[in-house]
């Protein structure tokens, strides 16, 4: 579990610095992806209900995009803590997704 | 809680800063190419010469024209030479912030920077501010930035050449995404697509004459009292490596 966690993490950092030097550079009309949000959508779609790695990429993701943006300081964090209550929590619990959900 | 995270945003905009500057740097390189390999010759070479060339080309007419217009005004005066009043500091891109016209520069060791010290390119054009400092990096505010105002005049395309007969001014308004609009331009004023927009003296970040951009539309409606335009901004943030800082001397 640790390694797992510990190439999330590295993996968000990656995906930062690319996307505030090289993909913000060439973004078309100003726009850039935000590989960082994709993973942590991915890894929670992806994760078991009440999964550590959800949570994880959750707020370490948002605490990253956080330091990389204008807005008030825990906003990112706030919203994929959000998104991972919403999604782990609420949607796994009375929806099924048997194709992404192994259970 | 936001005077806390200044403080932890500094750490980590120098933290990660060294990461970034190499990515930056080497995605120039990767540019180049990209375009090498799907366009045939040197044209991306040759695009950046013409480019350079233009601006200059555009900086020094517009140089003609203040220089026109101040002889005018201070030919009697013996001592009215331009005066250097800066002093330019090379700082490197390092990155951008996410969803905000803002970029990172690495400020130059053992110089002191303050906020609000404005940002050029070497070639003379208006890139924007510095709104904070952190370490040796400082966060600067693109002119495009949504919350941005620039003082601007409005170099008429005139067929008689250097005019100095009336100066047009309106104000350079950031939209966000690298967008600028032209605003506050009295409706029964004439405004003509490709006119030239400069940095005006009225402003309290730049000196007066630094390229900003060039009108595209304008929108002029009956019932406002101001006319509007899109503008075409002269700074471009893919083929640029490094700005300067203008510090007073």
């Amino acid at each position: 579990m640790i390694k797992y966690i510990s190439m999330l993490l590295a993996l968000c950092i990656v995906f930062l610095v690319m996307q505030t030097s090289m993909l913000a550079r060439f973004g078309p009309f100003g726009f850039t992806a935000n590989l960082i949000a994709f993973v942590v959508f991915f890894t929670i779609i992806t994760g078991k209900r009440r999964s550590p790695y959800g949570l994880t990429a959750a707020l370490f993701g948002g605490i990253l995009l956080d330091f990389f943006s204008e807005l008030p300081f825990g906003v990112w964090t706030g919203g994929f803590f959000s998104v991972w209550v919403f999604i782990s929590l609420i949607l796994k619990s009375h929806v099924q997704i048997p194709f992404f959900e192994k259970q | 809680m936001n005077l806390i995270s200044q403080e932890v945003r500094s750490v980590m905009y120098n933290l990660l800063s060294p990461m970034q500057e190499a990515v930056w740097k080497g995605s120039g390189g990767m540019q180049d190419f990209a375009i090498g390999l799907f366009h045939a010759g040197n044209l991306r070479s040759e695009n950046e010469k013409l480019r350079d060339e233009n601006l200059q080309l555009v900086q020094e007419l517009v140089q003609l024209r203040v220089i026109a217009k101040e002889n005018a005004e201070l030919r009697s005066v013996l001592d009215a030479g331009l005066r250097e009043e800066f002093s330019l500091l090379l700082a490197p891109i390092v990155g951008k912030l996410i969803g905000e016209d803002t970029i990172l520069v690495r400020l130059p060791e053992g110089k002191e920077v303050k906020e609000g010290t404005a940002v050029i390119t070497a070639g003379r054009v208006a890139v924007g501010k510095i709104v904070q400092v952190a370490g040796r990096i400082a966060r600067v505010q693109l002119l495009s930035h949504d919350q941005v105002k620039t003082d601007v005049e409005i170099q008429k395309n005139s067929a008689q050449g250097v005019s100095s007969e009336h100066i047009l001014t309106g104000v350079a308004k950031g939209q966000g995404r690298g967008a600028l609009f032209l605003d506050l331009v009295p409706r029964d004023e004439m405004l003509e697509p490709d006119s030239i927009l400069v940095t005006s003296n009225l402003g309290d970040v730049f000196p007066s004459s630094f390229l900003v951009g060039q009108i595209e539309n304008i929108q002029k409606d009956d019932a406002a009292p101001f006319q509007q335009a899109t503008i075409r901004s002269f700074f471009d943030l893919q083929d640029t490596q490094a700005v300067f800082l203008m510090t007073p001397l």
